[in-house]
């Protein structure tokens, strides 16, 4: 027995109007539960990116009005020059291409 | 010579086949008006093995199951006695006064299965005390990405409107079974195989069965069930709108998810514990980034043992005896309506967010709100992208797949605390 209505779980034989009646109650309440808990859970990782997004923009303020010490780094020579240069022919066959132009590299040499 | 020709017939009478067909058993009688109930259970086990093993439908659960199935309709081996779970057997062998609050009390029933139990009756204590369905959702804990779902958080409302079909499908079982058997057969629309062992265990473990078989067999069967509704409830225009790319989740966000979802649903509804803190303990071991190990062994090891223990012993409860019933087809049948509606539940409420946000959503998401992770979501891929071959909409419907089975975890929750 329960405290919905008057009915025995466990019997298949309960009046057919209380089935009918507790069966429309649990359908409602196990609908609004679900879908209760489930907005809960929404609005509570919504707060969540709020409250994330407002730290960092208070870390990106802070960091903009502290005084930054500027390191200056000795421009290097890139170690990649190599790979820029292929990349760049690379592109450059691809555009020949659709361009029609016959192109191909021959060789690549540092400056 | 007639020692042996005696010995041999014994050896005859011992085997199986001759239980089958009642031969020279004391308890023939019973065997002989049953044995045809036995061949139907061969030609369904057959069935399981050709979708699991053919068809590669849920192979990892469908075939421990089916063979669970098998083993428990060979005559003669006595490998579960599913009697031992019930209270009638104890009142029949020691008398009512076993009983304490209207129960046996568990550790009795324990100990009569140890004693006098074979090994599925052991293994089948995991069910029995609802060990099994949460570890497995610890693995699928630290398996799932909710990333998704955390950036897409309305996704929940889709998730949530899946699990419709439970409760309808509740309230139409209402017509014939107890409220307590029909809590059990609603929750197969939620297309959880431990939410609906846990639910059938407490609710109505003499129907463990025929619906942890009906509840693995339709979420193996999503690719088949779901795509006619989803194109009769959408149109075409629908179905190709193309979703705007999530944004990056960041690692706070996804260490707080699982701690911030255990509290809300456990502290509103305490029943789904054991399902979603597992779940969330499982996830916050992946997601953290500092326990690896137990990631792991949660993802592999554990998950794949415990699916062994869960499917034999889950499948060896369907014999011919309590299996082949018309509560079964009943069932089958109201639960293949459970899913069917869950997967409108959620289409519908993915066009209700399609119209609110401008055509932003596409509604097929909506139908991956029936959980059956990954299944679900790769099948509004899939419907998607045959509309349009350019359209990848998995990680989008993986945000209402993984809300689905918090949904299903919260409607099972319900159920207990109100039907228990």
């Amino acid at each position: 027995m329960n405290y919905l209505l008057d009915i025995d779980f466990t019997s298949r034989t309960n009046d057919f109007g209380e089935k009918m009646a507790f069966g429309a109650t649990t359908f409602i309440i196990g609908l609004l539960a679900v879908f209760s808990v489930l907005i809960i859970i929404w609005l509570c990782l919504v707060l969540l990116k709020v409250c994330l997004q407002g730290v960092s923009t208070g870390k990106k303020t802070e960091s903009e009005k502290a005084p930054v010490q500027v390191v200056t780094q000795a421009p290097t020579a890139s170690k990649d020059d190599e790979i820029i240069v292929a990349i760049a022919a690379a592109i450059a066959a691809a555009e020949s291409e659709s361009s029609g132009l016959k192109f191909r590299v021959v060789s690549f040499r540092r400056k | 010579m007639g020692n042996i020709g005696e010995s041999i017939l014994k050896f005859l009478e011992t085997t199986g086949i001759a239980k089958l067909f009642g031969l020279g058993e004391e308890n023939a009688a019973a065997y002989q008006t049953e044995w045809w109930k036995y061949l139907i259970m061969y030609a369904i086990v057959g069935v399981l093995f050709y979708l699991a093993i053919v068809k590669k439908f849920e192979p990892l659960l469908l075939m421990p199951i089916a063979f669970g199935m098998l083993l428990a309709n060979l005559p003669g081996a006595e490998l579960i006695h599913t009697e031992f779970f019930f209270d009638d057997y104890y009142i029949s062998t020691y008398g009512p006064g076993i009983l304490v609050d209207g129960h046996v009390p568990m550790s009795r029933m324990a100990a009569e299965v140890v004693t006098e139990g074979g090994l599925i009756d052991i293994l089948y204590l995991g069910v029995k005390l609802g060990i099994y369905p949460s570890l497995i959702f610890l693995g699928v804990g630290a398996m799932t990405d909710f990333a998704p779902l955390i950036a897409n958080p309305k996704s929940l409302l889709m998730g949530a409107g899946a699990q419709l079909g439970v409760f309808v499908a509740f309230f139409g079982a209402l017509f014939y079974f107890s409220p307590a058997e029909a809590g059990a057969i609603g929750i197969i629309g939620g297309a959880d195989g431990p939410t609906a062992i846990l639910v059938t265990k407490e609710l109505a473990p003499q129907l463990l069965g025929a619906i942890a078989i009906a509840a693995y067999s339709y979420m193996a069967l999503i690719p088949i069930i779901q795509p006619p509704f989803m194109k009769l409830l959408t149109t075409k225009k629908e179905r190709q709108i193309k979703m705007t790319t999530l944004r990056p989740v960041s690692k706070v966000e996804k260490v707080v998810f699982p701690i911030v979802v255990t509290l809300v649903v456990c502290l509103l509804v305490p029943d789904a514990a054991p399902l979603i803190g597992f779940l969330m303990l499982g996830n916050l071991f992946n997601v953290s980034g500092v326990s690896d190990r137990l990631s792991k062994t949660a993802q592999n090891e554990l998950i794949n043992i415990v699916t062994i223990c869960l499917g034999v012993s889950v499948g060896a409860t369907a014999n011919a005896e309590n299996f082949l019933r018309p509560d079964t087809l009943l069932i089958i049948g109201l639960g293949l309506c459970a899913f069917a509606i869950s997967t409108c539940g959620g289409l519908v409420v993915g066009k209700i967010m399609c119209k609110l946000t401008g055509g932003k959503i596409n509604p097929l998401i909506g139908s991956a709100g029936v959980s059956a992770v990954p299944m679900a979501a790769r099948v509004a891929q899939d419907v998607g992208r045959k509309e349009d071959p350019s359209n990848f909409l998995l990680m989008h419907a993986m945000g209402p797949n993984v809300a689905g089975v918090i949904g299903s975890a919260v409607a099972a929750g319900v159920f207990l605390s109100i039907l228990r």
